[in-house]
């Protein structure tokens, strides 16, 4: 019997995780159409898309020109971070941005509702509505760096792509979750439409070692906003100069976050008191 | 000249309306400089090669926040959408000429961000690097000021030919992108310029970009010679006689080929 109640629920859950499945694919196909539908927009996207990502490595490639090495990491080193934090900011840029901009006006005009009458889970509505496919240029660039950092610094290995994975992983949801935390911050700081704009502006801080900052900046940006855990960590195990052990901390970091987060968001709900009409 | 003070006046009000934000942006704002002021002061035992000292470094990224937040136009992707959409035309049956009724519109806003923007990430930062920024000369402070009014009817001509290029392309948004593009890779607005590559620095030397951000950045820190910085000026003065008249002409042009759609 109680073998039986087990299933019916693992059962439940299953279709429960295919229902989010379905509606992210929605999601995703509505994104496709409405990019279909102005083909020359989203080519030209792609091209300024590009076009920031050379600068944007030409830029470490003049910096490392003048100072060979930034804190213990020269410019082929650094190549694997940068193509972690590349595939990251696709992530950022692409799939959240978007959603994340919304929150602030939807809870200043009381169009929330609209996502809390729906029989689904609301931070996961409010968190996936928009689907930006522009970002998919990045994406691959990213993944081509990253693919050269491993091969540059002879490490390219299964072992290693499973890191590389298990990184990205953690890093896309630590983001998701610290993002998701400020601009829940929107339902008391109601008039601070632009609160969302602050993570993704702040993601520079991950894009260069933690040890050139100052020690109370390098205590923040690992325990309590972990942009190290984003790009620099990972790529150090990898290139194999921490014990893969430490994998663990951004994997736990992502677990407690997120965790964070959706208390946080529930927390704030109750707060909230819509416009009246 | 009334009309125009009104317009100055409305922006003033406007930006005051949005007042809690400014705290967000002055976070935003502070953290480049925070980036790149750690990154010089890590680096600091490599800077002895380059015969470079991190003050001079970190003075060079505050002289640039001073000179993009003073000069810097925001009009572009905003009118961009308006000549796209048709509601372009009711700045048309106004009695303002256009293209230049947008610089007092821009000093209106300027100014408030400025006193409540500006300054407050300034102290921020000279809190943060304490004794590491350089304090120019009365003379070098003149110089900049000569070249941050430059630097603005310079930003004020890319940002109407930006603009234009919707009466022309759907997909002018681009235009935009490439103009910021432009202002990172040929204006120094990330990397001083005389950290380049020769080839490098030959090739934006042949744009005007580097007359925004760089020539008044380096005249803030003393880079040059007060004889140096005259021939300089001129040039960036060349170029705002250079980039007017092509704004005209183009600007005439657009508004030749600018139809509405009516309703």
């Amino acid at each position: 019997m109680e073998f039986r109640v087990k299933t019916v629920f693992q059962c439940g859950k299953l279709i429960i995780m295919k229902k989010y499945f379905r509606l992210y694919g929605h999601f995703s196909k509505f994104a496709v159409m409405k990019n279909l539908a102005y083909p020359n927009d989203f080519i030209i996207w792609s091209v300024v898309d590009i076009l920031w990502s050379v600068v944007n490595l030409g830029f470490y490639r003049i910096l490392l020109l003048n100072i060979p090495v930034i804190s213990g990491w020269n410019f082929d080193q650094l190549i694997l971070p940068i193509g972690l934090i590349h595939l990251l900011s696709a992530f950022i840029w692409g799939l959240m941005y978007g959603n994340m901009v919304e929150i602030p006006k939807d809870v200043n005009k009381g169009t929330l509702d609209l996502y809390l009458t729906k029989p689904v889970n609301h931070q996961f509505l409010v968190s996936t509505r928009y689907v930006g496919l522009n970002l998919i240029p990045t994406f691959c660039i990213g993944i081509f760096l990253t693919w050269y950092g491993l091969v540059v610094n002879h490490v390219l290995s299964w072992a290693s792509v499973l890191l590389v994975l298990i990184s990205l992983g953690s890093a896309v949801i630590i983001s998701y979750s610290v993002w998701f935390m400020t601009v829940t911050l929107a339902f008391w700081v109601n008039r601070l439409q632009n609160i969302a704009e602050v993570f993704p502006h702040s993601l520079d801080i991950a894009k260069y070692p933690v040890s050139i900052y100052p020690p109370l900046a390098r205590y923040i940006f690992i325990f309590i906003i972990p942009f190290a855990f984003l790009g620099f960590v990972p790529a150090e195990i990898i290139l194999g100069r921490s014990p893969l052990s430490i994998i663990f901390l951004p994997i736990l970091a992502a677990s407690v976050l997120l965790f964070l987060s959706h208390r946080f968001w529930g927390f704030a709900l109750r707060h909230y008191s819509s416009a009246s009409s | 000249m009334r009309k125009y003070i009104a317009i100055a006046q409305a922006e003033w009000l406007d930006a005051l309306q949005n007042r809690e934000e400014i705290i967000i942006w002055i976070l935003i704002e502070s953290i480049p400089v925070f980036i790149m002021g750690s990154l010089w002061l890590a680096s600091q035992s490599q800077l002895i090669n380059l015969n470079l000292r991190p003050t001079q470094l970190i003075t060079y990224y505050v002289a640039v926040l001073l000179v993009s937040r003073l000069t810097s136009f925001y009009f572009e992707e905003n009118l961009q959408n308006q000549i796209k959409d048709g509601t372009f035309s009711k700045y048309l049956v106004k009695p303002i000429s256009l293209p230049f009724a947008l610089i007092p519109q821009n000093l209106g806003s300027k100014m408030f961000h400025t006193i409540f923007l500006l300054l407050p990430i300034l102290v921020l930062i000279l809190f943060g690097f304490k004794g590491q920024i350089i304090s120019p000369t009365p003379l070098n402070l003149l110089f900049f000021g000569l070249s941050l009014i430059l630097a603005y009817f310079i930003q004020f001509g890319l940002a109407v030919l930006v603009t234009s290029a919707a009466f022309w392309w759907e997909q002018a948004f681009s235009m935009v992108h490439a103009k910021w593009i432009l202002d990172v890779v040929a204006g120094g607005y990330a990397l001083p310029l005389f950290l380049y590559p020769q080839w490098l620095k030959v090739l934006v030397g042949f744009l005007p970009f580097q007359y925004i951000y760089f020539i008044p950045a380096s005249i803030f820190t003393g880079q040059y010679q007060p004889p140096e910085v005259i021939p300089l000026l001129s040039v960036s003065l060349m170029w705002v006689f250079i980039l007017f008249i092509i704004c005209k002409l183009i600007w005439n042009l657009g508004l030749k080929r600018y139809s509405s759609v009516g309703n």
